[in-house]
Parts: structure tokens; C-alpha cells; sequence
């Protein structure tokens, strides 16, 4: 059976890269699942959670955003963050979460800057992500 | 009296020395000065002897983790690129089409020619194309190019480049860049490339604009919206710029190491001369006293 060759890159590291059966990725517009052969594809991703198929065993991470480019069975995930499942710190997570929010209200009662808000929005929705993933994967 | 007959004669030989290649020092003050001014000289070249040295090893240490960062962060640029290289993208050119140069230097001095070169392929870039306008990352450039063509900066950076950039400080670049009132066609990020822990060149990058995008050639093969497209080529952007400033951060580091290496090496070599020229003063100032007795008792005696 063909494969597809995924790439996942952030700008600290190359976090994955292997021949695997399939993925399923965080799109914009919903989730997206990519098997061999799929037609070229460009789109944005949004933090969430990247699924990798494997031989028969599967495989999450936690992505930030960033794009997806796949053409001629090779998916490349450029993305700001990877992060495996397991290695999430919860606490941190919901700390860094606490303080983004305190510093939006803040931010939001004197004067502010849209593009500081919505970094700052980023970040939120980012987190809420990796809280998501992590508590659902503990069950 | 005879004092001053006798360091004459001392000093003859002095200048046949290596003193005299080194520098003359105030010849005209009494020897005592001159073991005074030497021995003061030699301290001071000591002590920057010790600073070169502390900034040599501060920059091999920085060396390491930035060329670690720079092989990342090529592979993300290069994997972000090899989209546009696929698709054939090319730079849209013709009459009326601004250009835009993106400059990534830094903040700090010291480290070669690293500024100065990028400088020049700028000024090259603009006898070539006199319109276009120029965003600086770092002070060195804005300095350097703002004396020769400050008309054409539009915007400038600075507080970049101390230590590793981060993707955060090229999105935000990006982010500035995306906001400047006009629109460009074309940018171009000049960097410092690095190719060996010896040597660097000026290199650019192309970030194409969406127009040019959209037109390449093989881009049709992908499913695209227009909305993806401009983030696209923010994101892509910021990819480039990214790669662009860590790469020129390796090669200050590397550059200023190698600098700061020379530097301590001549100052060794400045140390090694002064010395010697300091001993033989020293001597030179010691058998005049001894003269000086000698004739004193000399004529005492008689």
C-alpha cells in the first residue's frame, strides 16, 4: 500500500518526519484527513490536535497554527509549535491561560492594541486546545 | 647634566630595536617618563587583552546555540519555500513595480565586516533599482545606510539580534511590515548566509507578493482559497524573515569570535614588543644612574 511521507516542522525543530498510512489535521475549516494519493492540497491549520496513523498504531500531537501542504503523497506541517500529547504540562498550561486572560481584561479596560489582544486571544485559544487534548486523552 | 648626554647615547639603540616599529613614545620626555608611559601602555593593552579574550569565549559559547537554531530554523524556511519553489513562483517584474529590502543585521558592533557587507549589496540593490525602499533590522545598518540613502528607510528595528531570535520577534517584524501604508510587489530579505564558521555572504530571499503567488505557474495544481493565500504569504513571510535573522545571528557570532580572536592575537603581539621595549629602557634608565655615580665619585675623588 502506497504511504505518505510527513514532515512536521517548527521554527526551533524538525518535530516528526516518517513514513506513515495517515494523518488527520486540524484545518481551518474542519478536520481533514489525508491518505495516500490525496489531490494537492495548501490550507491553514488551527491550534488542536494532529493525528498520525502509523501501522496500525496511532499517534497524537498537539499543533499550534500554521499550513499544510500536501502534493505527491508528502505532507509538510509548518506550524509555530508540536508538542507530543504526554509531554503538556497542565498546570503550566492553565497558568499561562490565567495570565493571557488577566492580561486581556486589562488590556481591554485602558487603552489597548488590537494586535496585543489578539496575540493575547492566541494564546488563549491555543491553550484551550492543549487542555482539551490532554484531559481527553487522560479520559 | 650629564645625565641627559648619557640617556642620548642610550637611546641609539633603542630605535635600532623593534621600538622603533612599534611607535615612538614621546621621545623628547625624560627616560623615567617613558618607563612610566611604556609600563602604562602595557597595562592597558593588557587589559583589553582580558576583555578580547572574555568576548572571544562569550561569542563561542553564543556560537554554538545559534548555529544550533540556524539549522533548525533552515529546514523550517527552506521546507516553507520549497512550496513557491515548486509552484515556480517568480518575482513579478516590469515598470512601476515597488520593491521592497528587508535588511537583518543587529544592534552590535565588533564582529567584522558583517554589517558593512550587507550594506554594500543593499547600496548595490539600489543603483540597480533606485525606487526601492528599505525596512532595517538591527542599528548597524540603519546607521550605515542612513548616511548614503535615508530617504528610502521606511521603517527600522532595533533591540533585534541580542541573543537568538525567536519566532514571536519575525512574526512581529512581519506583522509591522504588513502594515506599511504601501504595497509592495516584490521583498526581498537580505541576511548574512552562513557558509562556514569562517565565512558568510550577503544572500537574499524572495517573499513574493499574493499577485505574484497566485500567478505561478504550477500553483493551480493545489486546492487554494484566497483567504488561505494572504495568510499564506504573511506566514511565509515571517517563515523567511525567521531563517534570515538566525542565520545572520550565526554569522555575527562566528564573525565576532573570529574578530575578537585577531584582536586578542594582537594584543599578545603588542604585549611581547611593549615588553621588551619596557626592559630595555628599564636597563637603559639603570646604567645611566650607575654612570651617573661612577663619574660622581669619579670627580669627588679627584
Amino acid at each position: 500500500m502506497a504511504t505518505l511521507q510527513l514532515e512536521i516542522v517548527t521554527p526551533e525543530k524538525k518535530a516528526y518526519s516518517a513514513e506513515i498510512d495517515s494523518v488527520v489535521l486540524p484545518g481551518v475549516e474542519g478536520e481533514l484527513g489525508i491518505l495516500p494519493n490525496h489531490v494537492a492540497v495548501m490550507t491553514a491549520i488551527k491550534p488542536g490536535e494532529l493525528k498520525i496513523f502509523k501501522s496500525g498504531k496511532e499517534e497524537s500531537l498537539a499543533v499550534g497554527e500554521g499550513f499544510v501542504e500536501v502534493k505527491d503523497n508528502k505532507v509538510s506541517v509548518l506550524t509555530d509549535a508540536a508538542i507530543n500529547i504526554e509531554d503538556i504540562d497542565e498546570g503550566k498550561v492553565e497558568e499561562a491561560m490565567k495570565r493571557a486572560q488577566d492580561a486581556i481584561e486589562k488590556a481591554k479596560a485602558g487603552e489597548h492594541d488590537e494586535a496585543e489582544v489578539a496575540a493575547l486571544s492566541a494564546i488563549i485559544t491555543r491553550s484551550a486546545a492543549h487542555l482539551h487534548l490532554k484531559r481527553r486523552k487522560r479520559g | 647634566m650629564s645625565s641627559a648626554v648619557l640617556s642620548r647615547a642610550a637611546r641609539p639603540a633603542l630605535r635600532a630595536g623593534p621600538a622603533a616599529s612599534i611607535r615612538p613614545i614621546v621621545p623628547s620626555a625624560a627616560t623615567f617618563a617613558t618607563l612610566r608611559e611604556i609600563e602604562g601602555r602595557l597595562k592597558s593593552i593588557r587589559n583589553i587583552e582580558k576583555i578580547t579574550k572574555t568576548m572571544k569565549i562569550v561569542a563561542s559559547t553564543k556560537l554554538n546555540r545559534a548555529q544550533r537554531a540556524m539549522t533548525e530554523s533552515r529546514s523550517y524556511g527552506k521546507t516553507s519555500n520549497t512550496v513557491f519553489d515548486n509552484a515556480e513562483t517568480k518575482a513579478l517584474d516590469g515598470e512601476g513595480k515597488k520593491t521592497l529590502l528587508i535588511v537583518a543585521s543587529s544592534d552590535k558592533g565588533l564582529c567584522g565586516g558583517i554589517h558593512s557587507g550587507l550594506s554594500k549589496a543593499v547600496r548595490r540593490k539600489l543603483v540597480e533599482n533606485p525606487d526601492t525602499q528599505i525596512v532595517c533590522i538591527g542599528e548597524k545598518c540603519k546607521a550605515q545606510l542612513g548616511r548614503s540613502s535615508g530617504k528610502s528607510i521606511v521603517l527600522s528595528f532595533a533591540n533585534i539580534g541580542k541573543d537568538i531570535p525567536t519566532f514571536a520577534e519575525a512574526q512581529a517584524i512581519a506583522d509591522q511590515i504588513a502594515q506599511l501604508p504601501n504595497s509592495y510587489e516584490n521583498m526581498e530579505i537580505i541576511y548574512n548566509s552562513f557558509i562556514s564558521a569562517v565565512s558568510y555572504e550577503p544572500r537574499s530571499i524572495e517573499a513574493f507578493s499574493e499577485e505574484a503567488i497566485a500567478n505561478s505557474p504550477n500553483f493551480a495544481a493545489f486546492e487554494i482559497d484566497d483567504e488561505v493565500l494572504s495568510n499564506l504569504r504573511e506566514y511565509a513571510l515571517a517563515n523567511s524573515l525567521y531563517w534570515a535573522l538566525a542565520e545572520g545571528h550565526a554569522c555575527e557570532q562566528s564573525a565576532r569570535r573570529n574578530a575578537m580572536d585577531n584582536a586578542s592575537k594582537n594584543a599578545g603581539d603588542m604585549i611581547n614588543k611593549f615588553q621588551i621595549l619596557f626592559n630595555r629602557t628599564r636597563q637603559a634608565v639603570i646604567t645611566g644612574e650607575l654612570v651617573e655615580i661612577i663619574t660622581g665619585a669619579a670627580a669627588s675623588e679627584a
